[in-house]
């Protein structure tokens, strides 16, 4: 039961920071039709900047995620301006190969910031709590707590702010939000900035691991992609979903696995991610949340 | 007009050709007539001393110019040299301090007098590249910059290197690897081109497991180790075993876990640590990953020690959430030298190097530094043969003598025959030392490293 316990706290954890990454990614496909490549450079952007600020010059833990999750909007505003505006209308594949080296070109400079030494977040959440026999880290539930609240912001966001609904209409038909008045550019300018401040804040929950902020950092952005295959690549609450079930399979299948299932070989909870969307991708193709494309032929 | 301007255009597209296809004898191997050199005292300062000498300069080639180097000295000319590092991929955090390591080394190498008192050495910026700790991308990577360098003052990774190694006969190119695989000790398997400095993963961990059984308190009956996979992991994990065999030690398990730094992602890992509880266990991953697997272990109430392979500390862990694990004391490194306060000649050099130029004290910077030390042992050896020519260096480096660590790695008296380095250190961690970590054995040799027959790499 302990065992079951901590997985469970484990799952939970790395669920919310595929959710707030994959949540990122689902804003810019509804808003633009584009899959951005260049998530990890954002969070990882945004893990040295709080970084910098909060453990670096030993600034407020706060104010230095102020500041980070300011900096990763900017980053994010100034991508789409100058490298994806221009490309609009351009083959999908286009732009999504522009976003691969926009990341790569990102975190080329942020790895050479983030330098030699280890990074921490200066985070406030550095004790823990012994839960019938499991360890739960201050900071795990900290990520739980603070990334349902921001999934909760951001609904509310589309539900009931005027920019939200036009941010929902210009998704579902861009030429009749246009032509109700809605400016595109602003929509996809502000699905890159939310991107970016959401990246920000998974790179800084992803910091207050032991392991800190390095330049793999990154690559944790990269399981929300099976996150959001599975939940619907257009859905919100699918991404939600998605990563709840890909961090939770990915914690049970590190606890487990190892003695039951041994001839699956080392470190296969790296794998069933993918496995997961492998899965549902076969059952359903557009994802649990889906939408389901019609094409008239 | 607009014709005027195409025939103009063609006629300097037809020049820029014909001067690139046009006989480039001159550009091949050019023995400077006459050189007046610049010999600085290796103890710099005021006691400089200029001469002029008539004589023949070395032949030399490709990566190497009459010109001074950026901001070197006017009377010299200047070895290029290029470097396949990882900004990208698994072990970019190390590069930048591998990086720092070779400029302050080739900075101090110019500052005293150059190559033989006629070249200085330059890294050259655009001849960085980077890997992505991919073998493919690594050979792409080196065919951009392979007919702008003399060598490489790095070529990361052994997969990597190994895949780059057909391209690098082909050029006669040299290597100073940042990797310390057992297999570059042997010309079958480097061709005589890898550059090694220090002892191997292999033979590090031979030592670090005798230093086990001797040293901690609770002995080391059985042994554990988590591990990277590939040659940094693998050949680290053969010594273990092999060390563990030649003294009747139970290794009762083998984890293998990946560069992932989130927690959850190591928590296999920790689950076997923890449940497994060997009397100690070795790491051989990157300090983030150690950080993870010591101090989520610790926070389960783990309290036997561990041994990490060199690359598995950095002083900045302290400042981790894991900083109370280490200190408490159950984390010890191995590695090939000292930790950064040692009191050799070379640290010596290399604080100062690092104070000057605002480097961190990291062993990272210390891989980057000791690393250089056999190319330049090579590049004096060909200077002082008179050929400098991609063959020149080759023909250096297969017949090099000895080579002077300075103290940091134990001098290697026929490098070019027998490059094999038995001799590693262990460090505690100590917060008041400037890298975390204090020597408490070292250099030493242990039993098995010296008993083992050195006859291929170790994990065969």
């Amino acid at each position: 039961m302990t065992q079951f316990l901590q997985a469970t706290v484990n799952g939970l954890s790395l669920a919310a920071v595929y959710a707030l990454i994959a949540i990122g990614f689902v804003v810019i496909y509804k808003s633009t039709q584009v899959l951005s490549f260049a998530q990890p450079a954002l969070v990882l952007t945004g893990a040295y900047f709080v970084s910098y600020f909060a453990f670096s010059l030993g600034w407020n833990f706060w104010l230095g995620l102020g500041l980070a999750i300011a900096i990763a909007v900017f980053l994010g505003l100034f991508v789409e301006r100058t490298a994806l505006r221009p490309m609009i209308g351009k083959p999908v594949f286009s732009v999504a190969i522009l976003t691969i080296g926009l990341d790569i070109a990102i975190r080329t400079v942020i790895n050479d910031l983030i330098g030699v030494d280890f990074r921490g977040v200066g985070s406030p959440w550095l004790g823990q709590w012994d839960w019938g026999g499991a360890v739960v880290r201050h900071a795990q539930v900290a990520t739980v707590v603070i990334t349902v609240v921001l999934v909760v912001g951001v609904v509310a966001f589309f539900r009931y702010s005027r920019l939200g609904l036009a941010m929902r209409a210009a998704a579902f038909d861009q030429e009749v939000a246009l032509a109700q008045g809605i400016s595109v550019a602003v929509v996809f300018a502000v699905a890159w900035g939310m991107a970016g401040g959401l990246a920000a804040v998974a790179g800084m929950l992803i910091g207050t691991s032991f392991a800190g902020v390095s330049a793999g950092s990154a690559f944790v952005a990269l399981k929300a992609l099976p996150a959001i295959v599975v939940g619907g690549i257009d859905s919100l609450p699918g991404a939600v979903v998605g990563s709840l079930i890909v961090g939770l399979a990915e914690a049970y299948a590190a606890t487990y696995q190892a003695g039951n299932f041994d001839f699956l070989g080392a470190n296969f909870s790296q794998v069933v991610p993918w496995l997961v969307m492998f899965i549902v991708l076969l059952v359903r193709p557009y994802g649990l949340f889906g939408t389901k494309e019609v094409e008239r032929v | 007009m607009k014709k005027g301007f195409r025939l103009i255009a063609l006629l300097a597209a037809l020049a820029l050709v014909a001067a690139a296809c046009g006989d480039d004898d001159t550009s091949d191997t050019t023995a400077p007539p006459a050189a007046t050199t610049t010999t600085a005292a290796d103890t710099g300062g005021d006691t400089t001393t200029t001469t002029e000498e008539m004589m023949t300069g070395p032949v030399f080639d490709i990566g190497v110019t009459e010109e001074p180097c950026p901001g070197g000295s006017p009377d010299r000319g200047c070895i290029l040299l290029g470097s396949v590092t990882d900004q990208t991929g698994t072990f970019a955090a190390a590069s930048p301090g591998l990086l720092a390591g070779h400029e302050l080394f080739w900075a101090r190498v110019n500052a005293s007098g150059g190559i033989g008192g006629l070249f200085d050495v330059d890294i050259v910026d655009e001849a960085i590249v980077n890997n992505n700790y991919d073998p493919a991308t690594h050979v792409e990577a080196y065919q951009e910059i392979r007919e702008d360098v003399l060598a490489l003052a790095e070529s990361l990774g052994t997969p990597q290197s190994l895949a780059a190694l057909p391209d690098y006969i082909d050029d006669n190119m040299v290597a100073a690897p940042a990797t310390w695989w057992s297999g570059w000790n042997y010309p079958e398997s480097d061709a005589g081109l890898i550059l090694e400095a220090g002892a191997s993963y292999c033979v590090e961990a031979m030592n670090a497991v005798d230093f086990a059984l001797g040293n901690l308190p609770g002995g080391a009956a059985t042994v554990g180790i988590v591990h990277f996979p590939g040659d940094y992991g693998e050949d680290y994990l053969a010594g273990v075993k092999i060390a563990a065999e030649a003294n009747g030690l139970d290794v009762v398990f083998e984890q293998q876990t990946l560069p992932i730094s989130l927690d959850a992602a190591q928590t296999e890992a920790i689950n076997t640590v923890v449940t497994q509880a060997a009397d100690v266990t070795f790491l051989v991953m990157s300090p983030n990953e150690t950080a993870t697997i010591v101090g989520s272990a610790a926070a389960a109430g783990h309290t036997k020690p561990f041994i990490g392979a060199g690359p598995t500390w950095n002083g900045a862990l302290l400042l981790s959430p894991a900083g109370p694990a280490f200190e408490a004391g159950i984390y010890f490194n191995s590695a090939p030298w000292g930790s950064w306060a040692t009191d050799t000649p070379g640290h010596a050099a290399l604080r100062a190097s690092a104070e000057a130029g605002g480097a961190p004290a990291s062993n990272f910077v210390s891989a980057g530094w000791v690393e250089q030390y056999p190319l330049k042992a090579v590049l004096e050896a060909a200077v002082a043969a008179g050929d400098i020519t991609r063959a020149g260096v080759v023909a250096a480096a297969k017949s090099l003598g000895e080579v002077d660590f300075e103290g940091m790695v134990e001098t290697v008296a026929d490098y070019g025959a027998n490059p094999i380095v038995t001799s590693s250190y262990i460090g505690k961690v100590d917060p008041a030392a400037p890298d975390g970590l204090t020597v408490v054995a070292g250099p030493f040799t242990g039993p098995t490293a010296a008993g083992y027959s050195y006859d291929g790499p170790c994990g065969g």
